[in-house]
């Protein structure tokens, strides 16, 4: 299996050498292979976040090594990793992040317009994701006008504007109700089947027993 | 990056009133900066001219007989108001009589007590337009003759004196032309008086004005001695591309004084007074413009933080973001610096609240030093923007903004 995301011996300290000093990822080991749907649950403060704002490309670590796609991710420059953001991972925030002064498909837009010249490319490409998950109908409406399921899966939308091969989700059912967050988690297996490797970071159990491998992570470190 | 004004309009776009009175913010404070500069430019080329011409003296002297030059009293209040003239400190101030040269002592007998016998000019101003007191005042008349732009030294003309008040040619003398005033005395001539009334009180004030321009040779002795005949009467209207620069001049200029005297108590030259304060206004107000603008960048941060933590999550570099901001506000100065050029072609008046009386002058080295100073300015505001923006962290501004 090739090894989408590799990971030896992640520490990262807050506040470091200051009395309020927090080790929040103490020797993270995780080998993550390409189409692999992951949960990554435990709980509140355990470092699920600071994980996946590491792993996302978001924030730096203080020790270890992590493979991205094969690649070193520690010696990329600040270039190399907002590329990396935008074509090789996709984010599904819980409060989907959408702008409210923009129309849907200008939402999905967001990632392509930021690599993308041609105008007419990247609103016919935004569209078509839409399409494709059947919002067509919302395409033209902001934000404001549509349900919460709606705009979390706007939201995944947007995450695959660029075809990234990983998609990282925090709690992408936290604000949902249990027929919303079912319907969100189909589509995510979906991705699955279409090759993307899925990370959920979640408090639920019945979503983190959807995916394929759960981790529990527990004061910086796996217990599973 | 890609579609960086895509970005850029995006966030204008969504603050329009916002933009608007920025960008005329932006535009009143580097307007009142020009001017300043404007200013600044008069008074150094003045300084040229005086360093140029080499003129061995310079007098300003009243030909009016109601100032008595016996009377310590008017003496003084004349001194005064020559006092709140930073230019007139560089002249000798010699209206006295006994301030003068021989030669020039003779010259003034002949033309006060023999010739010129006319009262101050009490100017008034009604409903914006400037009056002469017409009862027993005799103004200078200017013969059509000298208005001839193929003037020569040494040619006779016409001078006739006009009585105002019975509104006939009193008297006509011949004078033989011995000099002429060139280009760069007129201009400083005008220069002075930007500093006491507007340009269309000077072009007033210039039309009584005798200068008398007095040619010495290379070895200081003065060319011809008949005075009647060396009087060049001149309104400003001579050929200015006739010029002699070549010996040591001694100026004096009959009525500027009592022009500025008369003037003195006047609303509009009270204003021009404050010069001072008008430079005060112009700092001011380009300091409140700087702050503005740094304080509309921060508020812009803090209120797109949301949309900046989305596009850093979507794969912008805090640079791109950077560049954002360049672009928005250069959008902004340049629609401020497009008014103003617009100003220098349309020859703007701004009368700011009835107190403050502008009127751009159409020079380019003046465009020039605002556009320096401006991009000076908004240069080093984009660097301290982009330093607060470098610093922003994608983590810290998604929780900020409660999207992660």
């Amino acid at each position: 299996m090739v090894k989408a995301i590799e990971i030896k011996n992640l520490k990262k300290t807050y506040q470091k050498g200051k009395a309020n000093e927090v080790d929040a990822l103490k020797c993270i080991n995780l080998n993550i292979n390409k189409g692999e749907f992951i949960a990554i649950t435990g709980p509140s403060g355990c470092g699920k976040s600071t994980l996946l704002h590491s792993i996302g490309c978001l924030d730096g670590f203080d020790e270890g090594l992590y493979y991205l796609n094969g690649e070193d991710v520690h010696s990329l420059t600040n270039k190399q990793l907002a590329k990396i953001r935008n074509k090789t991972i996709g984010f599904v925030l819980q409060e989907h992040g959408l702008l409210a002064d923009r129309l849907c498909w200008e939402n999905v837009a967001i990632p392509l317009q930021i690599s993308e010249r041609n105008k007419k490319t990247i609103e016919g490409k935004s569209k078509a994701i839409l399409m494709k998950f059947g919002l067509d109908e919302i395409m033209n409406k902001p934000p404001s006008q549509i349900s919460v399921g709606q705009k979390q899966r706007v939201s995944i939308a947007r995450a695959l504007a660029c075809d990234p091969d990983i998609i990282l989700c925090d709690e992408p059912t936290g604000s949902l109700d249990s027929k919303n967050a079912m319907k969100i988690i189909e589509t995510l297996k979906e991705l699955n089947k279409l090759g993307k490797t899925i990370i959920i970071v979640t408090h639920n159990p019945n979503i983190a027993k959807e995916c394929e491998r759960v981790l529990i992570l527990d004061e910086g470190r796996f217990v599973t | 990056m890609k579609n960086l004004l895509y970005f850029s309009l995006q966030m204008l776009s969504s603050r329009v009133l916002k933009t608007i009175v920025i960008i005329i913010l932006i535009f009143l404070s580097f307007y009142l900066l020009s001017i300043n500069i404007s200013v600044l430019l008069d008074f150094t080329h003045t300084n040229r001219i005086l360093e140029k011409q080499n003129f061995k003296n310079a007098y300003f002297f009243s030909y009016s007989n109601t100032i008595d030059i016996n009377n310590s009293n008017q003496i003084n209040q004349i001194d005064e108001s020559i006092e709140q003239l930073p230019f007139i400190t560089e002249i000798s101030k010699m209206y006295r009589i006994d301030g003068f040269s021989d030669e020039v002592q003779e010259l003034i007998n002949v033309i006060m007590y023999d010739q010129i016998t006319i009262e101050a000019l009490n100017w008034e101003i009604e409903d914006g337009e400037w009056l002469y007191e017409t009862d027993k005042r005799f103004i200078p008349g200017i013969v059509d003759k000298t208005y001839c732009p193929n003037i020569m030294v040494g040619d006779i003309i016409e001078v006739e004196m006009f009585d105002v008040v019975n509104q006939e040619n009193k008297t006509t003398k011949s004078i033989k032309i011995i000099g002429l005033i060139d280009k760069e005395y007129f201009s400083l001539l005008r220069c002075i008086g930007e500093y006491t009334a507007s340009e269309d009180i000077i072009e007033s004030a210039l039309q009584p004005t005798l200068l008398l321009p007095i040619v010495y040779d290379s070895a200081g002795q003065i060319i011809g001695n008949e005075y009647p005949q060396r009087i060049i009467w001149s309104n400003g209207n001579l050929d200015q591309n006739q010029i002699y620069s070549d010996l040591k001049n001694e100026i004096i200029n009959f009525g500027s004084i009592a022009n500025i005297y008369s003037m003195k108590n006047n609303q509009i030259l009270r204003n021009n007074h404050f010069f001072q304060w008008e430079g005060l206004l112009c700092f001011v107000l380009t300091l409140i413009t700087i702050v503005s603008i740094i304080g509309y960048n921060i508020l812009l941060i803090e209120q797109e933080k949301r949309d900046i933590a989305i596009y850093l999550l979507c794969g912008m570099e805090n640079k791109n973001i950077q560049q954002i901001f360049i672009t928005h506000n250069i959008i902004l100065s340049a629609t401020s610096l497009l008014m103003l050029v617009s100003t220098f072609f349309v020859n703007l008046k701004i009368n700011l609240l009835n107190i403050f009386y502008f009127e751009i002058t159409q020079k380019l080295e003046v465009f020039l030093f605002t556009m320096i100073i401006y991009i000076i300015i908004y240069g080093l505001i984009i660097m301290y923007i982009n330093n607060i923006i470098k610093k922003k962290s994608i983590i810290d501004l998604l929780r900020e903004s409660e999207i992660w």
